[in-house]
């Protein structure tokens, strides 16, 4: 067979169709493993595969509320909730990849890497919080525990936070220029 | 000048992000299910790095820089100067096809080597390359960069054109070409009475002593002079036919094999090294408006000048004039190379026979591959093929030869150059 006449060398790489499949898996995972309503399990799948080819309809979150869904249905637990945790995180990143890795490229892997860096951090902070938040929810059996208050609390302050400051942010951003 | 740094812009990840945190607290609050809460806390802190981060220092500059090619391919470094996590880039490859590369941003380094086959002789873009920077998993996007775009001359292979024809009157003072005038370094002329100004080693006393008809009268043997001619180079670069037909006028240069232009370079550097080789004077023009021109010369270094210029040589714009009238030197031998499909390059290569100039017009079309065309294809090539050999007719009527770059031009410029006009 005859060379291409025209090449890209690049450092180690994947292609684009990883990062799909990728986030394909994910969802897919999440849903078997986390939700126990069958029919539930394919609409995730489907809305992963939707959003794998048209990124930008955001369908994975669908499927993230698919697992969410599964979640309520089901009984609490360390474990599942660890996994969740883990998943949804995971659908978030590759799903904002996704949206920004065109069809046809070519991901150098070593650009993935401060991506993998901050996901491990995240997960290194979320995971002993989810941990803690769930073992308070077991001393406490059988009512809304102060776990759930606090934690429900303390993120919706966080993002309250978050919002004010990213107004202000834009703010600055459009007085500078 | 350094370019100032523009702020990019947040993608809908964050306000999703946001959103998500914020319903999945609100349903784990409503349900009593801490699991649920738990859900949006990777959320909640990606959200809070990505705000914490901001949208600035996003800016890729990217750069190409040719590296040194293997044989028939053409080799160029494309590297970014960047700040953030990754950049994607988008490059053209010799205008054929575009690839995309999500490479990394900062303390990278050149990582990325763009590779092509050489298809064609004269200018190329081998690369042209834009650059996007990307922050936080892609939720912060930079203004795409402006295009870098990679140029390269790409000689013709050199290809022997053997004997150039003389023009009709040799003029130079100097070369390697035996002249009518008498002179110096030629073979015998003829006998003469010594007039002022002969050399008296020129005498020849033999002849003196035979053929002397008054006593003191001397004779002198006379040479020929030694002269260089002037050749003039004249490119028709308004087409670039490929030898696959079906291809003309889609731009597809992968599919159209040898194009006209190919041909008229390689035989443009191929003239041009068996005129300087033989000592002539040789001028290059390029007949289209603002076309490259080159005055006439010799040597080494001038043979080096026209090779560059053959080679940054490509097609003119549609909407470019042609050049009738470039100054050619009195007495000189002019090479028209072109396809002669449009009928400007002929009525110039008749005008400079009028003027008394010796003309060759060099047929750069390469042989046709007729294969792909459909029955109402041929019959319209059939028909501009038969419009060309009338105007090959009127040129061999005028005293112009015609010699077919694609055949035997060593042999055929031979004989033509054995003919005196």
């Amino acid at each position: 067979m005859r060379a291409p006449n025209d090449t890209l060398q690049t450092a180690p790489a994947v292609s684009w169709i990883v990062m799909r499949v990728a986030l394909i898996a994910v969802v897919a995972v999440g849903a078997f493993a986390l939700n126990p309503l069958v029919g539930w399990q394919w609409v995730a799948v489907i809305l992963a595969v939707t959003a794998a080819v048209l990124p930008q309809t955001f369908a994975a979150w669908g499927g993230a509320a698919c697992i969410v869904i599964g979640m309520l249905v089901s009984e609490p637990d360390i474990g599942r909730a660890m996994l969740a945790v883990l998943l949804v995180h995971a659908i978030h990143v590759l799903t904002s990849l996704t949206l920004v890795i065109p069809a046809g490229s070519r991901v150098v892997l070593s650009a993935l890497r401060p991506t993998v860096i901050r996901f491990v951090l995240v997960q290194a902070i979320a995971q002993p919080l989810t941990v803690v938040v769930m073992l308070g929810m077991g001393a406490i059996e059988g009512t809304a525990s102060w776990a759930v208050v606090a934690g429900g609390g303390a993120v919706v302050a966080a993002t309250a936070v978050l919002l004010l400051a990213a107004g202000r942010s834009a703010s600055a951003e459009r007085r500078r220029g | 000048m350094t370019r100032p740094s523009m702020p990019g812009r947040w993608s809908p990840a964050l306000a999703l992000a946001i959103a998500g945190s914020i319903v999945l607290a609100v349903l784990g609050l409503l349900f009593s299910r801490p699991d649920v809460v738990a859900m949006g806390l990777p959320l909640a802190l990606w959200s809070a790095l990505a705000l914490g981060r901001g949208t600035s220092g996003v800016d890729a500059r990217p750069s190409a820089a040719p590296r040194s090619s293997a044989d028939g391919e053409l080799r160029t470094e494309i590297s970014v100067e960047s700040d953030t996590e990754m950049v994607e880039l988008l490059v053209v490859l010799s205008e054929r096809r575009s690839r995309r590369a999500i490479v990394p941003g900062s303390g990278s380094g050149a990582a990325v080597v763009a590779r092509s086959r050489v298809l064609h002789s004269g200018p190329a873009l081998p690369v042209q390359v834009a650059a996007r920077g990307l922050a936080l998993d892609g939720a912060v996007l930079a203004t795409p960069s402006e295009v870098v775009v990679s140029r390269r001359q790409v000689a013709p292979t050199p290809r022997t054109a053997g004997m150039l024809p003389l023009p009709r009157r040799l003029t130079g003072l100097h070369g390697s070409h035996e002249g009518r005038r008498p002179g110096q370094g030629g073979d015998f002329r003829d006998i003469h009475p010594f007039a002022p100004g002969d050399e008296l080693r020129r005498v020849d006393w033999r002849a003196t002593a035979r053929m002397a008809r008054r006593p003191g009268e001397l004779l002198v043997r006379r040479t020929h002079t030694l002269s260089d001619a002037s050749v003039v180079i004249a490119m028709d670069t308004s087409e670039d036919l490929g030898e696959m037909v079906s291809s003309w006028g889609s731009g597809d240069v992968e599919r159209s094999g040898v194009t006209s232009l190919d041909n008229a370079r390689e035989a443009a550097r191929g003239l041009a090294i068996a005129a300087i080789d033989a000592g002539d004077r040789v001028a290059l023009h390029v007949l289209v408006h603002g076309g490259r021109s080159l005055r006439s010369g010799s040597g080494a270094r001038h043979l080096a000048r026209l090779e560059a210029a053959i080679a940054a040589t490509g097609q003119a714009r549609d909407d470019a004039s042609f050049r009738r009238t470039p100054h050619v030197p009195h007495g000189s031998v002019v090479l028209v190379l072109s396809t002669f499909f449009q009928g400007a390059a002929a009525q110039t290569a008749l005008m400079w026979r009028a003027s008394g100039h010796r003309v060759v017009a060099i047929d750069v079309l390469p042989r046709l591959d007729r294969s792909r065309l459909s029955r109402p294809q041929l019959i319209a090539l059939r028909t501009v093929l038969a419009e060309r050999g009338n105007v090959f007719a009127d040129l061999h009527g005028a005293g112009v030869d015609v010699v077919t770059w694609a055949e035997d031009p060593s042999s055929a410029l031979r004989e033509i150059a054995s003919t005196r006009r």
